[in-house]
């Protein structure tokens, strides 16, 4: 699969959030980094289909980012995601399966199956607003994949998590990563380093890198300290 | 050449640098905000719709009156519920937008916040009662005493078990637990005032046999779930 | 296979789980019971008993020269000896003008009279020569002498209509405006958004939920009315004609044919109610200014604002939900003409409400489409 972005772009009133920018991804893990303000949410709101372009195009193997053909194929996690108080787990994920139109066997199979990966199979019956901050994010993963999703895109999936459940998260996706596009934004240069094999790195609405990072160009968070100092 | 002498000159008689300027800014105790002010303080934070709401009341009791349209003396204690709604809710919005714990490490003790919001929207809406009670009174024949107590009653029965409502356990968990009960009161204003004519007598003589006692007493009754609320403060709001 | 029926599970299930949801059904069932048991404080079995003795008489001049010697001032003082006229007399006060005393008139000119008045006002209200050759006809139904039926259950059902009304509008301001609104407040708008059946069928199976919590509220308050109607003060009387109670009404129902009637009506006005709580608190994106809004025009409208010279206003007004599900409705006699034919606002109300609400469908849905996350 190939997901193509064509001189994308973004205007709010005088700020552009998003500046033409052009990209293909295929299969693996792309790392964005960039501080805040950079364009980064801006730029997956729109590759999700939540927050149209001003300009510029979203394809995945053709099909426009619009339709429900795409979204069919997509998964998401956002920044700062909120959820239903009084619903368990297990009806937070059944909803977002049915949602991403799985029939009620297959998303009740897929639910277990989701809530046992990111460890919340002991907890599946609870009211999310029991929760943790850490168990919340895991149950964000647990929604975001249920449909086996092509295209994968997770802003600041590790922000608030401890240590070891960032750990833990990276592994997942990396996993993941193997035969799906994924894009995760990020202030941690560490969670890139570990599992990304594609970087992108985002100032101004601008993409100003973009491909492999390999050990001969340096330390990474080197290179993103100086270029956004 | 004679303005290299003035930089000159200004440079060489420049004051110096204040040495502990910041210890002495410190140090220095904040200015006393007295009651009135902090209440006007709070005032211009409590949202424009709340005032706009009770400006409404009034202007649809006056004109309703001047256009002699007979429904107004029945419908205002069905409006009333809302107002008390409206005042209670805009008192507990640091609970809902998230703020408590910041407003309770400020300056002003959150409490103080509280109930300075109670006192500026009491006085507002007191203001309103007075003002419209004696209109309505004289554009329709009745007395002005039993109108406001009309309009009275179901606002301090509506405060008051929302003020004690929004305390409990049940009322946190319920976003517009208020907006609730006032519905409940309005549904009850409004079947008096539409249902058949000998029970609506029979409120009627209830209220002027023994009305002032009934406003006495739900006051009291508003004014000690008041002070229950602004004591239990970090539960309220 | 678009699972729609497990989103339409989850978004009835989000609504019942809302505590306020739970609180208005508990509070419409109170009122309910009180509006059923509180006549029982005044309908006495002795009343009761002794209206049911004229149960089935024909109005005309034997029962009226039966009534006039027991009449005490004017028909205004009532006690056991003759309070089974009370209605009678009622009815006679209601046509003639104030003042005039009752035991001047005969049948016949009580019932000329009636004609009189009712085309009066019809003349007032400004109806059109066509109009009024329509009531001519219709008025020409409902035969005369009336025939007196113990009609206190049916009247009352028809009182409790009202109150169900506002108990229904209630629950759509309060309940349902919050039904699109608490996803963007929730904040999982970007994860609904994002998914396949996110945008279109979300869309709609939010409305088709709504209305379901709103249709059946309406049924189940109505059935549950009526079930303790009939089991208090029974359901005799629902052949008589509504004249019984408005005797200045020129419609020929029967008091049963009118409550079918509102019935009809009131869900038609509680699928009103429920799109335009949840279409404008999408367009909104305020939950709370909806349920203001709709408050207030609920109370807005039982103000005579209009004076009856401006008549498409008035008779507008005269649609509002709250005037039309009332017993007083009986007495709107101005007709909606389409191509030269006249229906009443009871065939021409449920009509506009399901037009308007199909319109606020389509403006919450572009209201929706429209919708991008922004600003967080």
């Amino acid at each position: 699969m190939k997901l193509s972005v064509d001189r994308l772009s973004k205007q709010f009133r005088n700020k552009i959030a998003v500046d033409r920018v052009t990209f293909n991804l295929t299969e693996g893990v792309t790392g964005l980094l960039g501080a805040n303000g950079a364009g980064k949410t801006t730029l997956m709101r729109m590759m999700t289909g939540i927050l149209e372009p001003t300009s510029g195009d979203i394809t995945a193997d053709g099909i426009p980012v619009h339709t429900e053909e795409y979204r069919a194929l997509l998964g998401y996690l956002p920044q700062d995601f909120g959820y239903y108080p009084e619903f368990t787990a297990r009806e937070f994920v059944r909803y977002i399966a049915a949602l991403k139109g799985l029939d009620k066997r297959e998303a009740k199979r897929k639910t277990e199956e989701l809530l046992e990966l990111v460890g919340l199979s002991d907890v599946a019956g609870k009211k999310i607003k029991t929760f943790s901050g850490g168990m919340k994010q895991r149950l964000g993963i647990a929604q975001a994949i249920v449909n086996d999703p092509k295209i994968l895109i997770l802003d600041e999936p590790t922000a608030g998590l401890d240590p070891k459940e960032r750990v833990r998260f990276r592994n997942m996706i990396a996993e993941i990563g193997k035969d799906t596009i994924v894009l995760f934004s990020t202030h941690i240069v560490s969670d890139i380093e570990h599992i990304a094999s594609n970087v992108m790195m985002m100032r101004d609405g601008q993409i100003i890198y973009e491909g492999a990072w390999s050990d001969e160009q340096g330390d990474l968070e080197q290179f993103y300290m100086e270029e956004f100092e | 050449m004679k303005n290299d002498w003035k930089e000159s000159l200004k440079a060489a008689f420049d004051a110096p640098e204040p040495g502990n300027k910041k210890e002495f800014l410190r140090n220095i105790r904040p200015r006393e905000v007295s009651t009135p002010r902090m209440l006007f303080q709070q005032v211009q934070y409590i949202r424009g719709a709340v005032w706009i709401f009770a400006l409404m009341i009034m202007i649809f009791a006056l004109l309703g009156s001047w256009k002699q349209m007979e429904e107004t003396e029945d419908l205002i204690p069905v409006i009333m519920p809302f107002l008390a709604a409206i005042s209670v809710l805009e008192t507990r919005r640091s609970r809902k937008c998230g703020m408590i714990e910041i407003e309770m490490v400020t300056r002003f003790s959150l409490r103080s916040v509280i109930l300075a919001r109670m006192l500026a929207l009491g006085l507002v809406y007191l203001f309103t009662v007075c003002v419209i009670s004696p209109v309505i009174a004289a554009a329709f024949g009745g007395k002005a005493l039993l109108t406001a107590m009309r309009i009275l009653i179901p606002y301090l029965i509506t405060m008051s078990i929302s003020l004690q409502v929004e305390r409990s356990v049940w009322g946190r968990k319920l976003e517009y637990a208020s907006l609730a009960i006032a519905a409940a009161i309005a549904i009850a204003m409004f079947w008096i005032k539409n249902t058949d004519s000998a029970l609506l007598l029979g409120y009627t003589k209830v209220i002027e046999n023994c009305g002032v006692l009934i406003v006495l007493v739900l006051a009291g009754i508003t004014a000690f779930e008041q002070w229950k609320t602004i004591n239990n403060v970090e539960e309220f709001a | 296979m678009k699972n729609l029926g497990q989103l339409y599970g989850f978004e009835i299930r989000k609504i019942m789980k809302n505590r306020l949801t739970v609180v208005m059904l508990a509070v419409a069932f109170v009122f309910i019971l009180i509006e059923a048991f509180i006549p029982k404080i005044y309908i006495t079995e002795e009343m009761v008993e002794s209206q049911i003795i004229l149960d089935g008489t024909a109005i005309d001049d034997s029962l009226l020269q039966e009534m006039y010697p027991r009449l005490m001032d004017n028909g205004t003082r009532w006690t056991s000896e003759n309070n089974r006229y009370e209605p009678i007399a009622d009815l006679e006060s209601n046509i003639l003008p104030d003042g005039e005393k009752l035991s001047d008139y005969s049948a016949d000119e009580m019932y000329r009279a009636r004609e009189e008045v009712i085309f009066s006002m019809m003349n007032e209200d400004k109806l059109t020569d066509g109009e009024l050759q329509w009531w001519k006809k219709e008025y020409s139904k409902t035969g005369t002498p009336f025939t007196y039926r113990f009609y206190q259950g049916g009247l009352n059902l028809a009182q409790g209509m009202t109150l169900t009304l506002m108990c229904i509008m209630l629950i759509s301001a309060l309940c349902l405006s919050t039904v699109f609104t608490v996803e963007h407040r929730q904040r999982t708008d970007q994860l609904v958004i994002s998914c396949k059946n996110g945008r279109r069928e979300t869309f709609f199976v939010k409305m088709a939920a709504g209305l379901s919590v709103v249709i059946g509220c309406c049924l189940v308050s109505s059935a549950l009315l009526t079930l303790l109607i009939l089991v208090l003060y029974g359901l005799n009387g629902m052949d008589g004609v509504v004249q019984l109670e408005i005797p200045l009404s020129a419609y020929p129902f029967t008091i049963g044919q009118f409550i079918f009637t509102q019935m009809i009506v009131m869900v038609t006005a509680a699928i009103l109610f429920a799109t335009f709580a949840m279409a404008m608190s999408e367009v909104f994106k305020n939950s709370l200014a909806v349920m203001g809004i709709m408050v207030g025009l609920f109370i807005f409208s039982q103000l005579e604002l209009i004076p009856p010279q401006y008549r498409v206003p008035a008779q507008l007004r005269s649609m509002m939900p709250s005037n039309q599900i009332s017993i007083w409705s009986l007495m709107e006699h101005r007709l909606v003409g389409i191509g030269g034919h006249f229906v009443t606002n009871y065939v021409a109300s449920p009509v506009i409400y399901v037009l308007l609400s199909v319109l606020l469908i389509m403006i919450g849905k572009v209201a929706y489409d429209r919708f991008q996350v922004t600003g967080r």
